[in-house]
This record gives C-alpha cells, sequence and structure tokens, in this order.
C-alpha cells in the first residue's frame, strides 16, 4: 500500500474492495484447481496400476461429441464474458449486457449438456476406474461449473439495476463491476483449463 | 481530516428481543436442519430404491447423505446465509455489513464482525474440545483393563474415531477460527476481514461439522479412525458418512478461512505496514492459510470419491474392479500431512509473539522465524509417503522420504532458535502466558525428537501402529499447539472480553495441565516401546500396571482442563472484573486499542512506524501513529 508517513485515513482505500476480487478470485481459482488436480492424479494412478485389469473396461467409450459439445459450451461462455467485460470499460453498455446474457445462458447449457449426457452413456460408475473418475470428474465439473453460472448471473443483474449505494463503506458500487467481471473470468479460465484437460483425460486418452 | 460517518455498529439490548426467536439465528437453523433432513432423507431413500446401481450395499447410504445435504442447506438458510446471495441474483449491490447490531443476539446468528465471530469460534471450539477430551477419557477408562470391559470392540473404536477427528477437526479450526480471526485485522490495521460473509460462514460450518460428526454414533459408529481407510471406509455401516461429511465440512471452512486471511492480508495492510513489520504471529496465520488452501482441496476431493463409492458404486478404492484402496492414502496423506502443521504453524506464531513481551527483549531472528515457517509450510508437502512406509510402497522410494522428513526438523529448529534466542539473558517475566510459551518447547522438543526417530525407516517399521506413534503426536500436537493456544488464549482473553481471569486458577490450571500432561502420555513411549497397539482395546496382560498409571494421570489432566473452564466460567460470567487496556505492558498494536476492543477497531486507519518488537530499545518509537485521534476514541 502506498502511503504517506504520519497520514491516517478515515476510509479504507477505494481500491481495496477491486483487489480484494483480484486476489479473492486467484486464491479460490487455486484451491478449486487442486481439488480437479486430485482427479487428475487418480486417473493416472489408477490406470498406471489398471488393478485386475479393470481401469478400462471395452464398453467404457465416453462419446466425444457431447464432450466437445460440453467443452465447447464452456469455452464459449468464457469467450462471452472476456467480450463483455471489455465492452464494460465504459460502463455498463447495451454490449455488455447482451454478452453477459450470453455468457450466462451458454454456461447454464454446459450444465444442461451434461446432465443430458449421463443419461445417454452406455455405462456407470461401477463400471472400471474411467469410469469411475469420469462419473465423479464430470459431476463435480458441472457442480463447480454452476458457480460460474451464479457469479455471472449476479454481474448481469447488478448491471441492469440502477448505481447504487449498499453500504458506506463502499459507495457507489457500479466501480465494482468491472473488477467483478475480471474476478468471475479469473475463476472461469481456470475452470476453462479444467474442462479441457477433463475432455482429453477422459474422451480422448481413455 | 475531518472524521467521516463510519457505519459503525452498536448493541442495542444484551437481552434477545423474542421476536428474534423467529428470524434467522441459531434456533431457526437447527429447526430447519433437522427438518430438511427428514425430508432429504425420504427423498434419498426413494432415489436409492429406484435406482439400479446399489448393487453391493444394503444400507441407506443414498438417504442419510442426501438428508446431511439437505440439513447443510437448512442450516445455512436458517443462519440468513442465503439472503444476501439470492439478493444478488436479483441485482442487489455489494455490501458488507449483515447483522452486526443487536447485543448478545449477534453471537446467535450470521455476523460480519470479525471479532464477534471470533468469539462464536471460541466457544464452539472448546465445546466440541472438550467432548473430544471427554472421549478421551472414556478410552482411557477402557483400557484400565486388560481385555476392555466398558465398552464392546465396535464401540471402542467409535471413540477412537470420534475422539481423533473431532480433536483434528476442532484444532484446525480451534486456533486459525477464534485468534486468527480476531487478531489478523487488527493487527495489519484494518477494520474487517477481506470477505466478512464467508468468515462467519466458516464459523457456523465449523459448529455444524462437529454436530454432524457426532451423530455418527446414531448411525451406527465408524470403524476407520481419523484416517478413513479404504477399503474399510467402503464396507462401513452409515456412520461412516457422518465423518465423511464433517470431515468436508471442516475442508471447505479451512479453505475459505485460509483464502480470507491471505487476501486480507495481501490487501488491507495498513499504510506503513511493510512485510518486514507485520507481526511474526500473523505471518503463522498467513503460512497455515496458505497450507490449507492448498491441501485441503485434496481432503475434499478423496471425500467425495468415497462418497461416489458409497453411493453410486464406483469402484475408485475397489481393486477388484480397476480401483486401489492406496489411492486413499495417498490424497488422505497429501492434505494429513500438511494438517499437521496447519496445527502446529499458528502455535510457533503464537510462541513467537508472546515471548518478546515477557522476555522484554525483542524477537530474536524475525527473518529467520518467517524463513522457518515457510520451511516448514513447503517440506510438510514433500514428506507424507512416511505415513505409507508400511503400505506397500515401492522401498526405493523410502530413503527419500525419510531423509525428506528428517529434514523438515531443520526450519522447526529455526523456531527453537528464536525462542531460544529471544529468552537468552533475559528478565523473564513468568506469567501465565508465558508459562505456557515455555511448555511449549519443552513438550515439543520431546515430539520432535521423536518425529526424527520415527521417520527412520528402521524404527518406523518396528513402532508402526504401535502406542509409540501416539505419545508422539500427543507431544506434538497437544503438548505443542493446545499450550500454545492456551497460553493465547491467557494472553489475548482479556482484550477480546474486556475482562480479567483468574491469575490463581490459572496458574493452578498450567502446572496440573503441565504436570499431568507429562505423566499421561511420556510413560506411552515405553507403552509402545513394549508392543502396546493403537486402536485396539485389549493389550498384554504385563503392561496392565503402565496402563493403570496412565489412566489415572490421564483423568488428572481430564481435571485440569475442569479448571481452565471453571476460570472461564468464574472470571467472565461471576466475577467480571474489567482488564486493563495494555496488562502485559505490550508494545503489539491491538494493545494500544481499548479492552475490549470498540466496533470499528480503529477511529482512523493508524500509520504503522514500527514493529511490534522493541523492548528494552532506547529511543524505540510507538508501534503506530493513529492520526492525533486516540485509538477507540469514539467507543
Amino acid at each position: 500500500m502506498s502511503s504517506t508517513p504520519g497520514m491516517a485515513l478515515d476510509h479504507e482505500p477505494a481500491e481495496t474492495i477491486p483487489r480484494n476480487f483480484a486476489v479473492g478470485s486467484k486464491v479460490l481459482a487455486s484451491a478449486v484447481a487442486i481439488f480437479f488436480m486430485s482427479f487428475v492424479f487418480a486417473f493416472f494412478y489408477l490406470r498406471a496400476l489398471n488393478t485386475a485389469h479393470s481401469f478400462r473396461e471395452p464398453h467404457v467409450n465416453p462419446p466425444v461429441g457431447w464432450g466437445i459439445a460440453i467443452l465447447a459450451c464452456v469455452l464459449v461462455s468464457c469467450a462471452a464474458l472476456e467480450a463483455g467485460r471489455r465492452a464494460l470499460a465504459n460502463g455498463p453498455s447495451t454490449s455488455w449486457r447482451v454478452l453477459g446474457l450470453v455468457s450466462w445462458l451458454v454456461a447454464l447449457a454446459a450444465v444442461a449438456l451434461q446432465a443430458t449426457e449421463y443419461y445417454n452413456l452406455h455405462f456407470g460408475a461401477t463400471d472400471g476406474g474411467l469410469a469411475s473418475v469420469f462419473f465423479v470428474f464430470t459431476m463435480w465439473f458441472a457442480v463447480f461449473w454452476l458457480g460460474s453460472v451464479y457469479w455471472v448471473e449476479t454481474l448481469w443483474a447488478q448491471s441492469l439495476r440502477r448505481p447504487s449505494t449498499a453500504d458506506a463503506e463502499i459507495g457507489d458500487t457500479a466501480r465494482l463491476l468491472r473488477p467483478g467481471a475480471d474476478a468471475a473470468l479469473t475463476y472461469m479460465y481456470m475452470m476453462g483449463a479444467t474442462g479441457i484437460v477433463a475432455f482429453v483425460l477422459l474422451y480422448i486418452v481413455k | 481530516m475531518e472524521s467521516a460517518s463510519l457505519p459503525v455498529s452498536r448493541p442495542r439490548s444484551d437481552s434477545p428481543p423474542l421476536g428474534s426467536l423467529l428470524g434467522f439465528n441459531v434456533v431457526s437453523a437447527t429447526l430447519l436442519a433437522i427438518l430438511a433432513y427428514y425430508f432429504g432423507h425420504k427423498i434419498g431413500a426413494v432415489i436409492g430404491h429406484h435406482t439400479v446401481w446399489n448393487t453391493s450395499s444394503d444400507q441407506d447410504d443414498d438417504a442419510v447423505l442426501i438428508g446431511m445435504g439437505f440439513a447443510i442447506l437448512g442450516w445455512i438458510a436458517g443462519l440468513g446465509f442465503f439472503n444476501y446471495p439470492i439478493g444478488r441474483i436479483f441485482g442487489r449491490p455489494v455490501a458488507l455489513h449483515e447483522g452486526n447490531e443487536g447485543g448478545a443476539w449477534r453471537y446467535l446468528r450470521l455476523c460480519t464482525d470479525h471479532k464477534v465471530v471470533a468469539l462464536q469460534y471460541l466457544v464452539a471450539t472448546l465445546f466440541f474440545f472438550f467432548i473430544a477430551g471427554l472421549n478421551a477419557m472414556f478410552i482411557r477408562a477402557e483400557l484400565t483393563s486388560v481385555h476392555g470391559t466398558l465398552f464392546p470392540a465396535g464401540n471402542y473404536l467409535t471413540l477412537v474415531g470420534l475422539h481423533g477427528t473431532m480433536m483434528l477437526m476442532m484444532m484446525s479450526a480451534g486456533v486459525i477460527g477464534p485468534l486468527g480471526n480476531y487478531l489478523v485485522p487488527i493487527l495489519i490495521g484494518t477494520r474487517r476481514m477481506a470477505f466478512p460473509r464467508i468468515e462467519s460462514l466458516t464459523m457456523w460450518l465449523t459448529v455444524l461439522a462437529g454436530f454432524v460428526l457426532l451423530s455418527a454414533t446414531l448411525l451406527g459408529g465408524f470403524p476407520t479412525g481419523w484416517t478413513g481407510y479404504a477399503p474399510l471406509a467402503d464396507e462401513a455401516r452409515s456412520g461412516i458418512d457422518a465423518y465423511l461429511v464433517s470431515f468436508g465440512l471442516i475442508g471447505i471452512s479451512l479453505v475459505l478461512v485460509g483464502l480470507n486471511i491471505i487476501v486480507t492480508v495481501m490487501t488491507q495492510r495498513a499504510p506503513g505496514m511493510t512485510w518486514n513489520r507485520l507481526p511474526i504471529v500473523v505471518w503463522g496465520f498467513v503460512t497455515t492459510s496458505i497450507l490449507a488452501v492448498l491441501s485441503a482441496p485434496v481432503l475434499a476431493a478423496a471425500l467425495v470419491m468415497t462418497i461416489s463409492d458409497r453411493t453410486i458404486d464406483s469402484t475408485l478404492f475397489v481393486s477388484s474392479s480397476g480401483g486401489s484402496p492406496l489411492l486413499w492414502d495417498e490424497l488422505f496423506w497429501f492434505f494429513g500431512h500438511p494438517e499437521v502443521y496447519i496445527l502446529a504453524l499458528p502455535g510457533f506464531g503464537i510462541v513467537l509473539e508472546i515471548l518478546p513481551v515477557f522476555a522484554r527483549k525483542p524477537l530474536w531472528g524475525y527473518k529467520l522465524a518467517i524463513s522457518g515457517l515457510f520451511g516448514v509450510a513447503l517440506m510438510s508437502f514433500m514428506v507424507w509417503q512416511h505415513h505409507l512406509f508400511m503400505s506397500g510402497i515401492n522401498a526405493n522410494l523410502r530413503p527419500f522420504y525419510m531423509f525428506s522428513t528428517e529434514l523438515i526438523s531443520i526450519p522447526t529448529g529455526f523456531i527453537f532458535l528464536n525462542g531460544m534466542g529471544t529468552m537468552w539473558r533475559a528478565k523473564i517475566r513468568f506469567t501465565v502466558p508465558m508459562l505456557f510459551c515455555m511448555a511449549f518447547f519443552f513438550n515439543f522438543l520431546f515430539g520432535g525428537l521423536s518425529g526424527v526417530f520415527l521417520s527412520d525407516v528402521p524404527a518406523d517399521t518396528l513402532l508402526h501402529g504401535s502406542f509409540f506413534v501416539m505419545a508422539h503426536f500427543h507431544y506434538t500436537i497437544m503438548g505443542g499447539l493446545v499450550f500454545a493456544l492456551l497460553g493465547g488464549i491467557y494472553y489475548w482473553l482479556p482484550k477480546m472480553t474486556g475482562l480479567k481471569l483468574n491469575e490463581a486458577l490459572a496458574k493452578a490450571h498450567f502446572w496440573t495441565m503441565f504436570i499431568f500432561f507429562n505423566l499421561t502420555f511420556f510413560p506411552l513411549f515405553v507403552a509402545g516401546m513394549l508392543g502396546m497397539p493403537r486402536r485396539v482395546s485389549s493389550y498384554n496382560a504385563a503392561l496392565h500396571n503402565l496402563n493403570v498409571f496412565v489412566s489415572a494421570m490421564a483423568f488428572f489432566l481430564g481435571l485440569s482442563m475442569l479448571l481452565f473452564l471453571w476460570n472461564l466460567v468464574y472470571s467472565l460470567v461471576f466475577k467480571r472484573e474489567p482488564a486493563e487496556q495494555n496488562p502485559w505492558d505490550s508494545k503489539g498494536l491491538e494493545w494500544q486499542l481499548p479492552s475490549p476492543v470498540p466496533a470499528y477497531n480503529f477511529e482512523r486507519i493508524p500509520t504503522i512506524t514500527s514493529d511490534p518488537y522493541g523492548y528494552g530499545e532506547p529511543g524505540a518509537v510507538p508501534v503506530a501513529d493513529f492520526g492525533g485521534v486516540p485509538a477507540g476514541a469514539s467507543a
């Protein structure tokens, strides 16, 4: 923090909350990434052991088309929010509202596709190591991705409101929209990267 | 600069208004959680009945786990944690404060005042600490006879599991929760934590975790101890579901506490609070937080894998179907060993913070202490395989993990050097907090040295699963962390509550606890050497007298803790003698504020001008410039 010796401040500096968002989102993304790295570890560990030659049963073939569709939704949602964030440079504009809505709807579609995929699989969680990792990884990916869905929606909803003050310490909360979008994007990029890893391991490498 | 009006929250009433009982508070939360569990259980039973995957299980895990999931949601909703997030869905702007008004009632609901949260944490963790201690008394009572007559073997295992899990869970939260949340904002010169609602949420999740774990006794108990090993955890009765959910809640809580502390320290330090002036106890909390954020997610992942095995019949830990029980061992201990340091590091910080105050000397080797804390934190991720020496790991890996485990004693040794250097030729004031800190070093030395001994593969092979290991970790965790925590409580509680603790009772507590702790656990090194196994209620008749002696000492140790409890009740409830602002004559920033600290901590954000360790230095400047406004002037 920059400071002048002897100077005392009545309020915390205005940049504190945006900095909290920025640092907090990075720490959160790191923690969630480590959570998913445990599944990556489980994949390689069980694949290497291949106990009872049952890591990959012959009929366990996750459908690549579904995987591509889910991953595409995740990445498009990230891209739309990135574009929307840039549009926020001059405040909540129409293009932000459109792009934010697109990001939210596509993010929601990813979860819906994941749920639908489960009904179209020809194997279950009991069918060996790969099938087990597939279910636990994709299920929790969908759960954590729902966090992105919520986050984008709150940003979008906030931008529809007139600037308002909720707390004397914050002042005008509209100025927090862009730092909020930055923070959401940090989390979503991490989820996007995790989605790519999951796709490669579960649908391609097997 | 004129002082702007601040949204200072002031208690309006000390008695909870009757109408508030219907609002968002712990009463509503409890009722909602119980109702939600009932409905969740019903739904889970229907799902479990209509699905094809429960082929190998004849239990109602789906019902229990979905019930617990619903109960968690009910608990959180009843406390009011969903109000703000739901408001945000409809565009409600960001706000920092919630529930800070209402006098004593604040302590029973969501409150964003970090000092209230800290006291909530203290009461909650002490409550569960005493329950876990009671379990220890039952365990020792059982071991007074050679073949165990008080409890059936399965119940004895559940007792051991409850004791271990609850102690680990509550002590993880027990230092960083009360003291971390209370001290960090004040010591860095800010008014709040970075994410106050998350701070409060972690507290209430910890409370729920404690009750969920206790519910294991109603669900048939669990046979795995605190380590939850597969495949036993896959096959155990529904009590293990309580273990999985409660440990998961603590994992989430730990990550969020860590996140909050890291962000707060990184972004909200007062002007002049450079990294080199950060109090060492804050460094202790920061390193602990880093460990929590990096290790607890792995625990959470391992827990959801077990839940998956128990509900949708995945085979992650089933070696006949492409899984492996060793996967659990790897993931659990990747968390489990850093967990030991999640317990220890704040203790290191506390003792190094307190020592200079009573040695009246500056902290010796401030930067060495920081490197020690970071060294321990870093190395704690490189040693976990020593827990698997006897689990069939590749023999070529053993030497590496043996040496890495031995090496971790070096940064730990830095902390000892700091302590000894600070006390060297000092005119020590033997106050109660100081006594606890000195006992920390004495006890932790035994714990540390026996740890180095155990890290050697030949010694570990011989002593694995014996009472020697048990004595070792009780010397590190109880002898180290719990003594440090109690020292911290005696030191900071007058600031937190504004009330004095009775010194005679405190000294009686210290001496009885110190003596009976050592008389309880030192003989267990001998018992372990003589082959007494852990987690088994029957043992060789030749060890009977030794066990009777240990049990008697353990009961006295338990009584010494009742002295502490009585001191808290007597001093804080009955006598209520106001504490002075700075009874220890400390230079710490917190002691420049009134006791108790006012609602908003600082009238003006101070400018930090020095570190707080300038004892005995002629011309040492005050720790902070309060801008001409006396600290807490508006209190």
